[in-house]
């Protein structure tokens, strides 16, 4: 066993240490089959499979810390390049001899075809949707299965987990679900039950869904190849045959692209997206009921009642806003201005009367008795 | 009918995945991958939102600043990326005084804002801090993608603050034929996503974004990075924008409920039914010059989503760009660098 690399240059020695022996192990097949190329079917990207699978098991525990997603990253690229080198290859192995119009050259190229398609997508077409980065047909599920699991309430990865079921799609979902529904709700807990037996239908409609939108972008595989069928053909009509791996794998991604644009804008499709995001938000919202349960019943706080706290202060904000918005209508400055004013007026008016109290001779003050004596005489 | 040997592919093959290994090493010493290089300084904050100003680069500035306002789905570094690719840098260096709006990172307690929250509230008190700083009846504005949206809005609400406004690819038309986010959007139970997330995540987002293009965004993309491995100056650009694109703030829910509705489904901005805080949206109020570029292979707002303001805009000053390049390349692209900002800004000095 190869020791664990301590540093990036180790690192990279192993690596190429891995690259030269796949290598050699190739041309020796190449070899046994009298100077031609593995045949299609062949242990080719298994070979680098496996190497590099065992080689990363190798390595990981050497790997600086915060890299190995980089690393892993920079693996699942080289996996999906090489498996896109043998997609080629068992092209260009079918199809070495053929020239168009001659003999039964269609049906050599649809051979060269039908094996490019085994190699970048699962046998017959089907996608794999857990197969992620390293195939290309699983790249857009890839990207879902990731907004999946960072949605799901469950630890890691939901759908990883239910890989042991059996091979992808509903049917995984379906037998992981079916003891679940199988059971009878029973007893006090029976209403408990109901509703997780709720949660698996809904997961059940979900994997459906899934289902549903990994057929439409299954249908992408068939149709970026006979894109790719005819423009290759036509390239070579004109003389300009692809002559390297990365032009054929940019024509390639070309090709998938404008497939994938033509089925991307179909009703079928868009229904299907819409369906597998909504079915998830579902899943999602009945769990939270569920969870929201518990909460109540260890008298801990919720989701709604933080909701309805959060909802009131952003009221009370818009409340709050609005009134300073009426009170800068309110041109206060002006108001100000105008108080000021006043005031000034007022102590003017109040220094002006203490002016004429003090300017005033002095009188001596009437007996009180007087002073309502003559009262009464003005009043009558 | 190939010019392909197995020897050469397998060759090919083998040197693509050597420079990954050696990219590797690359990628452990390219250390912190930095973002947002102007000199700025933050003049007013309120919430997560903070109001920036940027330092002038030229003795005296237009006299008439301008407000930059991002989208709300992506961080608004991506308008000062590095040095050389800078759309900010370039409108200081044109002699634009450069005002920029961050919207942070919503977080839960922020669920609750809405349309009106950004454009009657964030928006326009932005707008007036700068407007009293300067002691201006109106200030220029420049949109950006959803951005531009909301920039849309709030000039229709408040023209009298808006002396010119700039709008870069931004949806105005959410139901053209090419739209394909806007086809993706009507089957969506909108109010199911909100209702369950609360916010909607970032992750989520980027999903629709990939799934645009997922064989170019998710595949070949980084078999291109390959090439740039063995240099780090490069592979940090390269991851300076990869950054840039996986760092999606979350969205408010009640806003992201609205915009899809109101603007993706129902197309309200051009339909005339579009109310926010109470008022009526009439682009029609629209009267002040219009400077409107778009992105001719944008797939995320595909031009002709953008060239219809023109016939809803109430102006008569108005002028459409149409700049050969994607939805980033408007931004980033050393063509964009030399063409983009010195238009802007000759365009803006025209009218102060």
């Amino acid at each position: 066993m190869a020791e664990i690399p301590a540093t990036p240059a180790a690192w990279l020695d192993l690596w190429l240490e891995t690259q030269k022996r796949s290598m050699e192990a190739w041309a020796e097949l190449a070899k046994a089959s009298g100077g031609e190329a593995p045949s299609s079917g062949g242990p080719w990207p298994d070979l680098f499979q496996k190497g590099v699978d065992a080689w990363w098991r190798t390595v990981t525990a050497g790997l600086p810390p915060g890299t190995h997603d980089a690393a892993s990253k920079l693996m699942d690229i080289g996996k999906g390049y090489w498996r896109i080198g043998d997609a080629f290859n068992k092209l260009v192995e079918a199809t070495r001899a053929v020239t168009p119009g001659d003999g039964d050259w269609q049906m050599a190229w649809q051979e060269g075809l039908k094996r490019f398609q085994e190699s970048v997508c699962d046998a017959e077409g089907q996608v794999n949707p857990w197969s992620g980065f390293a195939t290309f047909c699983g790249m857009p599920l890839d990207n879902w299965r990731r907004v999946v699991s960072s949605l799901s309430v469950f630890p890691g990865d939901f759908e990883q987990a239910l890989r042991s079921e059996g091979p992808p799609g509903p049917e995984a979902v379906r037998r992981a679900m079916g003891r679940l529904l199988s059971t009878p709700p029973l007893g006090y807990t029976r209403e408990w039950q109901e509703q997780v037996q709720e949660w698996a239908e809904l997961w059940l409609e979900h994997g459906q869904a899934m289902h549903d939108y990994q057929t439409e972008i299954g249908s992408v595989g068939g149709r970026a190849l006979d894109k790719l069928g005819s423009r290759l053909i036509a390239r070579a009509q004109e003389g300009k045959p692809i002559e390297s791996l990365r032009e054929g794998y940019d024509l390639w991604i070309d090709c998938a692209e404008d497939a994938y644009a033509e089925v991307a804008s179909g009703a079928t499709f868009i229904a299907a997206q819409s369906r597998l995001t909504n079915t998830l938000m579902a899943v999602k919202r009945h769990e939270q009921q569920l969870v929201a349960e518990l909460q109540s019943a260890l008298n801990m706080p919720t989701r709604r009642e933080l909701n309805t706290s959060h909802r009131r202060v952003q009221e009370l904000r818009r409340e709050l806003r609005a009134l300073e918005g009426q009170m800068e209508s309110l041109d206060l400055p002006r108001l100000h201005q105008e108080l000021d004013g006043l005031r000034a007026e007022l102590r003017a008016l109040r220094a002006d009367r203490e002016q004429t109290r003090a300017a005033a001779p002095a009188t001596p003050a009437a007996p009180a008795g007087g002073r309502r004596r003559a009262k009464a005489k003005e009043g009558g | 009918m190939l010019a392909l040997k197995p020897d050469q592919i397998l060759k090919e093959v083998l040197d693509f995945n050597t420079k990954l290994g050696r990219g590797f090493s690359t990628l452990t010493q390219v250390g912190e991958v930095e973002t947002g290089v102007s000199p700025r300084e933050a003049i007013y904050r309120e919430d997560k939102l903070v109001l920036y100003r940027y330092r002038p680069r030229v003795d005296r500035p237009l006299g008439v600043p301008l407000l930059i306002v991002y989208a709300l789905v992506n961080r608004p570094y991506m308008t000062d990326l590095q040095e050389d690719r800078s759309l900010v840098r370039g409108l200081l260096d044109a002699g634009v005084d450069v005002y920029l709006i961050d919207w942070g990172y919503p977080d839960g307690a922020d669920r609750y804002l809405e349309l009106d929250d950004y454009i009657n509230g964030y928006i326009r008190r932005c707008v007036d801090v700068i407007r009293h700083r300067h002691e201006l009846q109106s200030i220029n504005v420049l949109g950006i993608c959803q951005g531009g949206t909301l920039s849309l809005c709030f000039t229709a609400l408040h023209p009298e603050r808006v002396k010119n406004l700039v709008t870069m690819v931004t949806p105005v038309d959410f139901h053209t034929p090419d739209n394909l986010l806007g086809q993706w959007a009507q089957g969506l139970d909108v109010d199911l996503m909100v209702d369950t997330l609360g916010n909607v995540p970032g992750e989520l987002l980027n999903w629709t974004f990939l799934s645009l293009k997922p064989f170019r965004l998710t595949g070949q993309k980084y078999v291109d990075m390959a090439d740039m491995l063995d240099d780090p100056g490069k592979l940090k650009n390269f991851l300076r924008m990869e950054k840039w694109i996986f760092d999606s703030p979350d969205q408010a829910g009640e806003t992201f409920r609205q915009f899809v509705k109101y603007f993706y489904q129902q197309n309200r901005l051009i339909t005339g039914d579009l109310s926010i805080g109470q008022r009526a949206v009439d682009l029609a109020q629209i009267t002040m010059p219009v400077l409107n570029i778009y992105a001719t292979a944008d797939h995320l707002v595909p031009p002709d989503a953008s060239i219809a303001l023109e016939r809803y805009v109430g102006t008569k000053d108005y002028t459409a760009v149409a700049f050969k390049s994607g939805h980033i390349g408007i931004y980033v692209s050393a063509r964009a660098q030399k063409e983009i900002p010195s238009g802007i800004a000759r365009w803006l000095k025209e009218r102060v």
